[in-house]
């Protein structure tokens, strides 16, 4: 329990005052969509050069927290996700703020990501050691493994339509194909362009298919109404006991899962909050409203993906290998700094990473303050009309596209996404799909190609000696167990087919309300 | 058009869309097609079996027909894309604050949203808004023409 003492370090002027500017800056760029936590965190190096390390530090792993939350924001107002961590709260989200209930979804997500970064954080804080090398313990094979694990999640976001939802992840899967081979750098579906030689990126994947796709949405119908179809909002930004009850095993889901993978260097919350989402629609119980605005899976996807930020820190503060594009940025600042990280980090200047860890963890409950407010403030874009949100948002769509990596074809390349985005939504082919299929058809690709080489073509062998790989396999059965099987919640709203959808939905409504009171 | 040929026509597009890229596929060098080949192969899977389902499906979704609305409220979004092509060009041949202000009008207008004032004040606030938080405090690079 050495962490202990250095928990009063971190109440410091300095540290707190850093961690403010952190929270505010993440809460702020992540909300955009393009300009990310890495975007963040890098612009915070050049800042705090001077600064002592454990201030720097602290300044950048509050970033990183806000900058994830951040990105739920506008993905819950305006199905416009601020990161590729958001996109599975957009669908959800959305929907309960097109039935009015945005601010119910902004304090559930808000709780589920504040308590499952704080989480996050005391597993770091206590148990980063002995994490760090169960990420040892995952090859090419595993990373194979857990893409496979992702793309079941096509299957509970489909919706009812699952030939059209694996079409779209198959579709998926080959867009992530286009540009340079890794393994034997042949350029693939690039016909001349050099824009696409470094393939299609996740990015601009993720602002079309949900943020382009809905601004054109918007353009549909009256341009004078707003998204809400209400004039005023609510001041009740905090969560009521009664939500935190009736969402208490989603969130205990969200958290684990988001756990779990963020040990796992190159999944994140970007492939944590489809498996969460996946897993609630499978745990769904008769009166949920999957696809419709279930606030369920608005607690369960928030919380896996802050649920990922603190464990994901561990192979990069234990090992020195980054999880992912922002656990790099830290680990560059970390050695800008002029510290080693692993042992040495520990052992020498435990009162450096102790009080980072701690300042990790305050952070998170700061940002419960601050992204509450925020988010009621953000809240107003929702009683916009349509006609001038839309052109805002494709505005910010094609800054933010550029920004993140002052590459003109990935503007093109968000643009045909959003199409796309558009008819899939308009014809039932799941964005989602697509989306899971881009996430996740790279980290398939490798995985698969290097365990052939490394196995010479001899698999089954290889993965029946490997315990890692026979747990994901036995999940990657159950979880397709679980999908194909009827749901309890759809059995319920078949029940109600002959009423409405807008029937079903204020029956869905009382329901709520009854299991509230 | 009923809902089952058009179930139909997508499944023949799918095989389409499938096929073009497999044969470009197979030509790859070493092991660059596989991955590639698997999901076209899927495609084409999905699409013969949305096919043959068309043909003995009782599923309710399948009645009746699709329309396609050809009046301008119809079109509004199809055009709104033409014009976001044109805006995603010209925002690097001619500088991204003027185009964008230009488009925000256009597309506003396309919409059927009429009340310049408001139009005016949210321009007004959101551009010089913009030029702050993303030129001055990001120093980022926003596209680049041959105006601002």
């Amino acid at each position: 329990m050495e962490a202990f003492n250095y928990l009063g370090d971190v109440v410091s002027l300095a540290n707190l005052g850093a961690m403010m500017i952190g929270i505010v800056v993440g809460l702020i760029i992540g909300a955009i969509p393009g300009l990310g936590p890495p975007m963040a965190i890098a612009l915070m190096i050049p800042i705090s050069f001077t600064w002592e390390p454990q201030t720097a530090l602290i300044m950048m792993v509050s970033t990183y927290a806000a900058g994830l939350y951040g990105g739920s924001f506008t993905a819950i107002l305006l199905r416009a996700p601020g990161t590729s961590a958001s996109a599975a709260t957009a669908i959800e989200g959305f929907e309960m703020t097109k039935r009015g209930k945005a601010i119910e979804a902004i304090r559930m997500g808000t709780f589920a990501s504040v308590m499952g970064g704080l989480i996050s954080g005391l597993v770091l804080l206590f148990l980063a050691p002995p994490l760090a090398t169960v990420s040892l313990l995952f090859g090419p094979a595993e990373y194979f493994l857990v893409a496979i694990l992702g793309l079941t999640a096509i299957a509970a976001v489909s919706f009812g339509a699952l030939l059209r939802g694996l079409a779209a992840g198959m579709l998926g899967l080959f867009i992530a194909t286009v540009g340079v081979d890794n393994m034997t750098a042949y350029p693939r579906f690039t016909y001349g362009m050099t824009g696409l030689l470094s393939g299609v990126g996740i990015l601009p994947t993720v602002i079309g298919l949900f943020a382009f796709a809905q601004a054109i949405t918007l353009c549909e119908g009256s341009p004078h109404t707003n998204i809400s179809g209400k004039s005023k909002l609510s001041w009740n930004i905090w969560p009521k006991i009664s939500e935190i009850v009736h969402c208490r095993w989603s969130l205990v889901r969200g958290w684990v899962t988001g756990l779990v993978m963020g040990i796992i260097p190159a999944a994140g919350g970007s492939v944590a909050q489809w498996i969460a989402y996946s897993w609630e629609i499978q745990r769904g119980k008769p009166g949920d409203q999957f696809g419709r605005g279930e606030i369920k899976a608005v607690a369960a996807t928030e919380a896996s993906n802050n649920g990922v930020t603190g464990t994901s820190l561990i192979p990069m503060f234990v090992l020195g290998i980054p999880g992912g594009i922002s656990a790099a940025v830290i680990l560059g600042a970390l050695m800008i700094h002029g510290l080693q990280p692993g042992d040495t980090l520990f052992r020498k200047t435990p009162e450096i990473i102790y009080t980072v860890m701690w300042g990790f963890v305050l952070a998170n409950i700061l940002m419960g303050g601050v992204a509450g407010l925020m988010a009621r403030s953000l809240a107003y874009c929702t009683l916009v009309p349509r006609g001038v949100l839309a052109p805002i948002i494709m505005i910010f769509c094609v800054v933010g596209t550029f920004t993140a990596s002052g590459n003109p074809y990935d503007v093109a390349i968000m643009v045909v996404m959003g199409v796309i985005g558009y008819f899939a939504q308009k014809y039932n082919f799941s964005p989602a799909g697509i989306l899971l299929g881009v996430i996740l058809g790279p980290i398939a690709e490798q995985g698969f190609r290097n365990m052939l080489v490394i196995t010479d073509g001899d698999i089954v062998p290889f993965l029946a000696g490997r315990p890692v790989s026979i747990i994901i396999i036995v999940m990657i059965v159950g979880a397709l167990y679980f999908a194909l099987r009827p749901k309890k919640w759809e059995t319920a709203e078949e029940e109600y087919s002959g009423a409405a959808s807008e029937s079903f939905s204020e029956k869905h409504d009382e329901y709520a309300e009854v299991k509230d009171d | 058009m009923s809902r089952l040929w058009a179930e139909r026509l997508t499944a023949l597009g799918m095989i389409v869309f499938a096929v073009i890229f497999l044969v470009q596929s197979i030509k790859f060098p070493f092991t660059s097609g596989t991955f590639p080949m698997f999901t076209e192969y899927v495609i084409i899977l999905l699409a013969v079996v949305m096919i043959v389902r068309s043909f003995f499906t009782k599923d309710k979704r399948f009645e009746g027909d699709v329309r396609f609305d050809f009046s301008y409220m119809g079109m509004k979004p199809i055009l709104v894309m033409i014009v976001t092509v044109f805006y995603a060009y010209a925002v690097f041949r001619i500088g991204f604050y003027v185009t964008s202000v230009v488009f925000f009008f256009l597309v506003t207008f396309m919409t059927g949203y009429r009340n310049v004032k408001v139009m005016s004040t949210v321009a007004a606030v959101l551009f010089p808004l913009m030029y702050v938080f993303f030129t001055i405090l990001l120093d980022a690079d926003l596209p680049e023409g041959f105006l601002i």
